[in-house]
């Protein structure tokens, strides 16, 4: 016996707090207070408004070359929701190009496609991930090319199991029979039911791709110096961990609350997807 | 089952030539390591030395070719920058990071799956809000945040912990907390909802109906129905621990693969990134291999004849 | 409806449920699935419950085993009395002990009740040990002799067979040998034929008249199926929206069925050798358990519906001896109860 659901409404805050993210990466370069990449030695380690020593002028203070802080912040959330989007954007396209193919014509074709995906999956991802970069070389581009070579293969997996089950739905069986185009067939009928999937999953791997830019930020693999990259910025207030603790945490947090939103929005989207999920985390 | 097994080693076979062959091919498709390890002042003929030692002036097949008999006689190239067999050089620097590893995902399936199991027994309780918050946030930190973070708070300013380098369980602390942390919310969600699954199924009704004891329920039935997915995350996670804890060991300067990895990365080593990427791969498929066994041994509807 | 109108001195209910109210506290309401149901059974004797999908029946079931879904639903009324004690004074404790021992339970779906990670041997097991029906080996061999009961071919080689090896049918055998290994006084069977073939279907229900005879079962049937109601059932309770509509014994419900639900239910169904060209449908949907209307339950779906029908709900009348509908159609007529 099911238990009764409770109503699960839109999740305003995550939804709230990415939007908002959103709104500053597009308004970014007309609002930030200070150049992001102009820094005047003499500003340095500038703490935050709320320590001693603070000022109005820099609210989160400024970093090691006396850039400020929250303006940096401002131009990476610009840069996160770039790389996030673009990267979500080409797994997602690869990933169900590959799963729609494999499991559509299913046969031969499937087989390789599928033992492709399944090497890529068995790679040690963030080590591949390393590499490419550093084959690539640093750089915004190359970071979207590595997370989408990074990611397509999960899409393609839970894609393809999807798009299987849709084959054997009967007005689908019908439509093959009645020698409907292939075309037709993929977009009006397979397409529309692997969508709520596909949803779910981009914006699960949205806040993963953030996770992972900022990660091969930090280890030096990603945006290079003196991009304002959140994972970057973290990196190189690493060293002044125990004079200026906010040039770490603070970007952190960003990464936290923006992967934190669209991982719950994802969990919301999966739950409303799903009919016989009941209420669950 | 033994036939089961022997296919999946072929197709591992076939997997790891594919892999082996790719990253072969990537390696060497931009940067020369001869530009990074001899002196911008080197001599052409130098230069050509250099080459023909590492046999970089080969055409690439052969170079590959020369690459796979190698490894069938155990010889996985040597390092350009330490001029070492590749093999001795991974080795090395193994053991820290299974040390790590085996610390880090005991650490996460205890915690993890004891939260999970407990929120999943008392929903609505205090462990179940608190597990569901910390699985949540979990897997929304990235892990060089936590890392830094958690140096912050017990090396910086409490100084109970040291920063970085190995030793004894002190030193073991804050990187295993930090390579498990994202696994114990990982482990939390999955033990939580999967036990959620099985306490909702029909079958364990059927235990109550019959009267028997809560413990039965839980830990006999309950329990082992649940804990399929458990193991394949524990696969996983595991695998993962051991290649990819390349932040953590960055951070705490921790001697063991990840760090050769970035390193060799940076250096343009291709033996060393060669071998690295190999042998984890084959490590995650052995693991996976493994994973699929323990799950036909437990899970009688599982034969793969 | 209490014991003594219809009980002889020779059969005094082993079941006797007064008033049960079993409601659901969500966050869209307040859903009363079982509002104010009185029936009892004796010893050696069937009874029907039947009705509509939500009609309350499954959770009638629940509520006597408490084994309500929570932290939702929850009991707020009336008395369930089992050969003399009630069981929703017992603790949870008492109940588990109650539970398989003198109460079983079939449930419907075959294939999903039995853990299909443990052998046929140890699920059956599990119940005797659990209540000391037997111990050592003796609990083994109690196991087989449950098996050979309920016809299961040679059982001591099905002792370690899973449950995926097994088909529909034989596995609702085994859920009712474990039903009566501790030789229950009650055994509640939800739907037990629903998932079945319906050849397997006959076996089945020949079985449990067989298991009830040799034991001196009382059983509750719960289903919607009429074929079942007239193979195994004394008596039958109809249910529409969490009440007891029409409750009389089985040939009396099939000749002169009083309440218009039960009068639709029973014209539904398609008859062999009738020239029909369509089926017979209840217009309308099943009500809204949130939102019961005013008045009988029954009365949006009733094509003989008055005023007083929307207003107010009709109390019980004896239509005749053992036989109780809730129709205000009947008021004028018999003596009101």
């Amino acid at each position: 016996m099911t238990e009764m659901r409770s109503a699960d409404h839109v999740p305003r805050f995550p939804l709230g707090i990415l939007l908002f993210v959103m709104a500053i990466a597009l308004v970014g370069p007309w609002i930030v207070p200070f150049d992001p990449q102009d820094g005047n030695l003499v500003d340095q380690f500038i703490p935050p408004i709320w320590m001693k020593g603070g000022s109005m002028l820099h609210i989160c203070g400024t970093d090691h070359m006396g850039r400020d802080v929250l303006s940096r912040l401002i131009a990476g959330a610009r840069i996160s929701m770039i790389v996030g989007f673009t990267a979500v954007i080409f797994s997602g396209c690869v990933g169900t190009l590959v799963a729609i193919t494999a499991g559509y014509l299913g046969g031969a074709v499937d087989a390789i496609l599928m033992r492709l995906t399944d090497a890529m999956m068995s790679m040690p991802y963030l080590l591949i991930g390393v590499a490419l970069a550093g084959i690539l070389g640093p750089g915004i581009f190359n970071l979207v090319v590595v997370l989408a070579v990074m990611g397509w293969a999960s899409y393609a997996r839970i894609i393809r199991a999807e798009v299987l089950k849709v084959k054997t739905l009967d007005y689908v069986v019908i439509a093959r029979i009645t020698d409907c185009s292939l075309a037709r067939i993929l977009w009006r009928h397979i397409f529309p039911n692997i969508l709520n999937t596909l949803i779910v999953l981009a914006t699960l791997h949205f806040g993963t791709s953030i996770i992972l830019a900022s990660s091969l930020s930090f280890l030096g693999m990603g945006v290079s110096p003196p991009t304002p990259e959140w994972g970057l910025m973290v990196a190189e207030g690493r060293e002044h961990i125990s004079s200026a603790w906010w040039l770490s945490t603070l970007p952190g947090i960003c990464i936290l609350l923006t992967c934190l939103s669209a991982n719950l929005l994802g969990d919301w989207l999966r739950r409303r997807m799903d009919p016989k999920q009941r209420q669950r985390a | 089952m033994i036939r089961y097994i022997f296919r999946r080693l072929g197709q591992m076979l076939i997997t790891l030539i594919l892999i082996s062959a790719a990253v072969f091919m990537l390696v060497r498709l931009t940067g020369n390591p001869e530009d990074l390890l001899l002196s911008p002042l080197a001599s052409e003929a130098e230069r050509l030395v250099f080459r023909t030692v590492w046999g970089l002036d080969q055409p690439i097949h052969m170079q590959y070719w020369k690459y796979i008999t190698g490894i069938f006689h155990g010889d996985f190239g040597t390092s350009i920058y330490w001029g070492e067999p590749t093999i001795s050089i991974f080795f090395e620097r193994f053991p820290a990071t299974l040390e790590l590893a085996t610390f880090a995902i005991t650490l996460s399936t205890t915690i993890g799956i004891a939260i999970g199991v407990l929120s999943a027994t008392h929903p609505g309780g205090k462990i179940d809000h608190f597990g569901r918050i910390f699985a949540l946030a979990g897997q929304s930190l990235p892990t060089f945040w936590v890392g830094i973070m958690l140096v912050l708070l017990f090396s910086v300013t409490l100084g109970v912990l040291p920063t970085s380098g190995t030793g004894g369980v002190a030193h073991l602390i804050l990187p295993g907390l930090t390579l498990g942390w994202y696994s114990m919310a990982a482990f939390t969600r999955l033990a939580r909802s999967s036990m959620l699954d099985v306490l909702d199924s029909e079958y364990i009704k059927m235990c109550r109906v019959k009267g028997l004891p809560e413990h039965l329920v839980v830990w006999k039935h309950a329990a082992k129905n649940a804990s399929l997915p458990v193991l394949t995350l524990f696969g996983l996670q595991f695998v993962h621990f051991l290649s990819g804890s390349l932040v953590t060991e960055t951070i705490f300067a921790w001697p063991g693969i990840g760090r050769l990895a970035v390193w060799a990365v940076y250096n343009r080593d291709y033996p060393v990134v060669q071998t690295i990427v190999l042998l984890m791969t084959t490590a995650y498929l052995v693991v996976n291999l493994l994973i699929d066994v323990i799950y036909a041994l437990i899970d009688p509807r599982i034969r793969y004849d | 409806m209490t014991s003594d109108s219809h009980n002889s001195l020779h059969r005094t209910p082993v079941l006797d449920v007064q008033d049960l109210r079993t409601y659901f506290h969500t966050r869209s309401g307040l859903v009363k699935a079982v509002d104010g149901v009185s029936f009892s059974v004796a010893r050696g004797e069937t009874l029907g419950i039947v009705g509509e999908s939500g009609s309350g029946k499954s959770i009638t079931a629940l509520s006597i085993m408490r084994l309500l879904p929570q932290p939702a639903g929850r009991i707020a009324g009336g008395r369930v009395i089992l050969a003399g004690e009630d069981l929703l004074t017992k603790s949870e404790a008492e109940m588990r002990s109650i539970r398989g021992s003198r109460v079983s339970m079939i449930l419907q779906d075959p294939m999903t009740s039995l853990d299909p990670l443990f052998t046929i041997g140890d699920q059956v097991a599990e119940p005797i040990r659990a209540h000391g029906r037997a111990s050592g080996k003796g609990i083994l061999d109690r196991a087989i002799e449950m098996l050979r009961l309920v016809k299961i071919p040679s059982p001591e080689a099905r002792m370690n067979s899973y449950p995926h090896e097994i088909s529909g049918g034989m596995r609702q055998r085994i859920v009712s040998a474990m039903a009566i290994a501790c030789e229950p006084q009650l055994l509640i069977a939800d739907e037990p034929t629903t998932s079945l073939d319906v050849t397997i279907q006959a076996q089945l229900i020949s079985l449990l008249k067989e298991l009830q005879e040799r034991l001196g079962l009382a059983m509750i049937i719960i289903t919607h199926d009429f074929s079942v109601v007239s193979r195994i059932c004394h008596r039958v309770a109809v249910m529409y929206a969490g009440r007891i509509v029409e409750s009389t014994d089985v040939q009396t419900l099939f000749r002169n069925p009083q309440h218009p639900y039960t009068v639709a239910l029973l014209k539904s169904l398609p008859q062999l050798g009738a020239d029909i060209q369509r089926l017979q449908t209840i217009g309308g949907q099943p009500p809204d358990l949130r939102n019961l209307p005013n008045g009988c339950s029954f009365a949006p779906r009733c094509t003989h519906a008055t005023e007083r029908c929307h207003q107010q709900y009709p109390a019980e009348v004896m239509v005749a001896e053992g036989h109780v509908v809730s129709c205000h159609m009947l008021e004028t007529s018999s003596a009101i109860k």
